[in-house]
């Protein structure tokens, strides 16, 4: 395409038949497409009034089989592509009730806590799963996973899922990923860093919960709550890391509200553990601080964004997450104890 | 609000159809233009905005008090007062803290016990680009290119939305002089726009996300559980998703522009088909080469003409260093820049390899493969955050461990889709719009919408951001 030489060009009219047409044929074969855009939408009146428009759409289009075609080909491609859906995604688009009640498994648990932690080696490696959102991706998640998986008696895997968390479930279901996962997964510990897209409303079996009421507060504690009987169904030992010190104002009093609840949670479970990231990373009084001395360096700790990690902040809360493993899962003699604080030895 | 969802469709067409609505009234159309603008661009940060709307009226004055002057001197005064507010302007937000910290490692490695604080300071999206684009107004207006501008004009070539986050940086010469008269409301480029667009979608969507969030991504945060063809195939794989996602972006930019009347130049052509590196940089992100030519070395290359081939190879090198320090404030970029400049001026000046040399076809294959991979290990230095990454990936080549550790053929299959689409012939797409055009318009349509929701179906979940927006 070298040049705008025209082949054809069109009146404005005509664009706009296009465009309809366009609009035509995507409303009726992949109205699934946009109700699940709609559904993604922050809580409120827009949301509401496309979900009440795109809803029925959806539910008459399948009613007359139009959305197979798209449906298909979906499975076709994923089938030939060896690309896995991703359980998380699949969510409920025709109503907001979205099921997460998990009873804790006593003896299951009971079993796993009481086993000998102590058993680790090069043969029987730590498994270690790494759960969250974006602040589980590049920073703190990549070093954490690096710091294990260069461990010879330990070894991690990390889904990470930017924008997700407890709150939208309806954008992205962790319950149904983690369940997936435990069907043919197994692990021993589980590090959990959420929370920072969670400021915000949800909708649950038509109700709405605005955020910060102490409704919302008593619901996101709850679903906290779920999600950890779900983990320590599974592994032996939860690390809930706090999320860090924002720069914003707006992120700030969020962190501090999720981490109140949060932190108040995973206090009801012996076997999970919460690990503060605000003396790692804050100032002398817990506050968000973009770079910080190491070594007689200035090293910056922070993204521009004031919100995710540096790979060396990253690298500094994942040492601490380390040496909390190597404490409590290796025979001491075996693994040398670095300083908390300190920058992984690793690297 | 990115280009490739749903939200920035609705906003799309809304502005499209109020902006042809008023067409007949250009002054309040390129309102309109502007403020839908600042809408797209107040969605990531209002302080964004401010930003953006100070440094556009900044410029449209300083546009006016160089065109006022006629006395040479004076002019020559003025316009470098003008660069150098928007170079210090560019240079606060996105190296001042860079500076400072590299300053305050320095002397503290001297034994200076110098306490330097950061100012932590926030980078507006987009900076790079208006910037560049403003100073591309200022040198027009004294070069006579151009004329100085009414305010409404100037914010409406900084600002608009298309061209606003990731370029193409177009020189205002092009822009005031040609683009601005373009709009006609029955000669509008539709089967190209949104051929366009669609070229974009897919190399976006489909090519560039899953090689990175599949290949590139893991492979590059965890090198260690890889192999030294992993890292080798990665690094291809990089090649290929900076390729499609930033040339993407530009697609999508001139379609939209295209529909709202705009022809804004191409800004790829096909770069991995190059048989030399200066040949790479005609075909890779074309307006910022045309922009550091124009701006820098034509200028550098005058200024240091005494030292004759000394002076060529020294711009050259100057050229590209700053070409990599206009990316990013880090030492890698700087090391890319320098690892093109340096490479550039071997090329011509020592081994004085040249376009005409390739003759049959083995040469140019020869040509390909060198000027191809001598871009990939540059690659490696512009997407390592600091040394210690790229050591790490160096090391885990050099260990030569030919297992396979990652093995998904439709990812591969990707990589070279996303490598072949650089020898398609520059006449091929012309051939489809010319048969595509002669459909009936309703089935063009219809086309149009399928292909979209192919295209939505083989994309995977979210879409992540353009990798060029961070510059």
């Amino acid at each position: 395409m070298n040049s705008w030489k025209p082949l054809r060009t069109y009146k404005i009219v005509e664009i706009f038949i296009l465009i309809l047409t366009m609009i035509a044929v995507i409303v009726l074969f992949d109205s699934k497409g946009l109700l699940k855009w709609a559904h993604a939408l922050n809580v409120g009146e827009p949301r509401r009034s496309l979900l009440g428009i795109m809803r029925p759409v959806y539910t008459f289009n399948n009613s007359l089989k139009v959305t197979v075609p798209k449906d298909n080909f979906d499975t076709l491609y994923k089938h030939i592509s060896g690309l896995k859906t991703d359980p998380g995604y699949t969510i409920n688009l025709l109503n907001d009730n979205i099921a997460y009640e998990i009873k804790i498994d006593s003896a299951k648990v009971k079993a796993l806590s009481s086993c000998n932690v102590k058993v680790y080696s090069k043969k029987n490696k730590l498994k270690a799963i790494l759960i969250g959102d974006s602040m589980m991706g590049w920073g703190f998640g990549v070093s954490m996973e690096n710091c294990l998986d260069r461990d010879s008696m330990a070894i991690a895997k990390r889904y990470s899922k930017v924008l997700s968390g407890l709150s939208r479930l309806d954008f992205y279901n962790w319950f149904n990923q983690m369940e997936n996962i435990f069907t043919t997964e197994h692990y021993d510990v589980a590090i959990v860093m959420m929370g920072t897209n969670d400021g915000q409303s949800f909708e649950q079996e038509g109700v709405v919960f605005q955020y910060n009421t102490p409704k919302w507060r008593n619901e996101y504690g709850k679903r906290v709550n779920n999600f950890l009987k779900l983990l320590l169904n599974n592994v032996k030992y939860v690390y809930w890391v706090n999320l860090p010190p924002m720069r914003s104002e707006k992120m700030q009093e969020i962190e501090g509200l999720i981490s109140s609840i949060s932190k108040k949670e995973v206090a009801k479970f012996p076997h999970a553990e919460w690990v503060e990231s605000k003396p790692v990373l804050g100032d002398a009084s817990g506050r968000y601080q973009h770079t910080m001395l190491y070594k007689k360096r200035m090293i910056i700790i922070r993204h521009d964004d004031g919100i995710h990690f540096t790979n060396a902040g990253g690298e500094l809360l994942a040492s601490v997450v380390y040496n909390k493993i190597v404490k409590k899962f290796y025979k001491t003699s075996e693994k040398q104890i670095f300083t908390e604080g300190k920058r992984n030895p690793f690297n | 609000m990115l280009f490739p969802t749903h939200g920035f469709a609705f906003f799309f067409i809304i502005v499209f159809t109020i902006s042809w609505a008023v067409f007949k009234y250009p002054n309040t159309r390129k309102v309109i233009l502007i403020m839908a603008s600042y809408v797209f661009y107040v969605l990531w940060d209002w302080r964004f905005l401010v930003l953006l709307v100070s440094s556009s009226l900044v410029n449209f004055a300083l546009g006016k008090y160089i065109s006022f002057s006629k006395d040479e001197n004076n002019r020559k005064l003025r316009i470098t007062l003008g660069i150098v507010f928007n170079l210090l302007y560019l240079g606060f937000f996105k190296y001042c803290d860079f500076f400072i910290l590299s300053t305050s490692n320095i002397l503290a490695f001297l034994g200076l016990n110098v306490k330097l604080n950061i100012l932590n300071i926030f980078i507006p999206i987009g900076i790079s680009f208006y910037t560049f684009q403003a100073i591309s107004y200022l040198i027009d207006i004294y070069r006579e290119e151009v004329e100085a501008q009414n305010v409404i004009n100037v914010l409406f070539y900084i600002g608009f939305f298309p061209q606003l986050l990731s370029g193409p940086i177009i020189k205002a010469e092009n822009f005031f002089n040609t683009i601005i008269h373009q709009p006609d409301k029955n000669n509008i480029h539709a089967s190209r726009a949104f051929g366009l667009i669609i070229s974009g979608l897919i190399k976006k969507m489909i090519i560039a996300n899953y090689i990175g969030t599949e290949l590139v991504d893991p492979m590059f945060n965890n090198p260690y559980n890889y192999s030294s063809l992993d890292m080798i195939l990665a690094t291809y794989g990089y090649a290929i998703q900076i390729y499609c996602d930033f040339s993407a972006y530009s697609d999508m930019a001139l379609g939209f522009a295209a529909l709202l009347g705009y022809l804004y130049p191409r800004n790829f052509n096909r770069p991995y088909s190059a048989y030399t590196i200066q040949e790479f940089w005609k075909k890779w992100h074309i307006s910022l080469s045309s922009w550091l030519m124009n701006y820098l070395f034509y200028p550098l290359q005058f200024k240091l003409r005494d030292w004759k081939k000394f002076g060529n190879i020294a711009a050259i090198i100057l050229t590209f260093f700053l070409c990599g320090v206009w990316h990013g404030a880090g030492y890698t970029f700087m090391l890319w820049g320098l690892w093109h400049g340096v490479g550039l001026a071997i090329e011509r000046f020592v081994l004085k390899i040249e376009k005409k040399n390739f003759n049959v076809w083995w040469k140019k294959a020869l040509g390909v493969f060198f000027t191809f991979n001598f871009v990939c290990i540059g690659w490696l230095l512009f997407r390592s955050d600091n040394f210690d990454i790229l050591w790490n990936t160096f090391s885990i080549i050099g260990q030569c461990r030919f297992s396979l550790h990652y093995s998904n053929l439709f990812v591969y299959s990707l990589m070279i889709l996303g490598f072949i689409i650089n020898f398609i012939p520059e006449k091929l797409p012309e051939k489809l719009e010319e048969f595509f055009v002669k459909i009936p318009l309703v089935f063009q349509g219809i086309a149009f919408g399928l292909i979209l929701i192919i295209v939505s179906a083989m994309s995977p979940d979210g879409v992540a951001p353009f990798i060029y927006f961070k510059f």
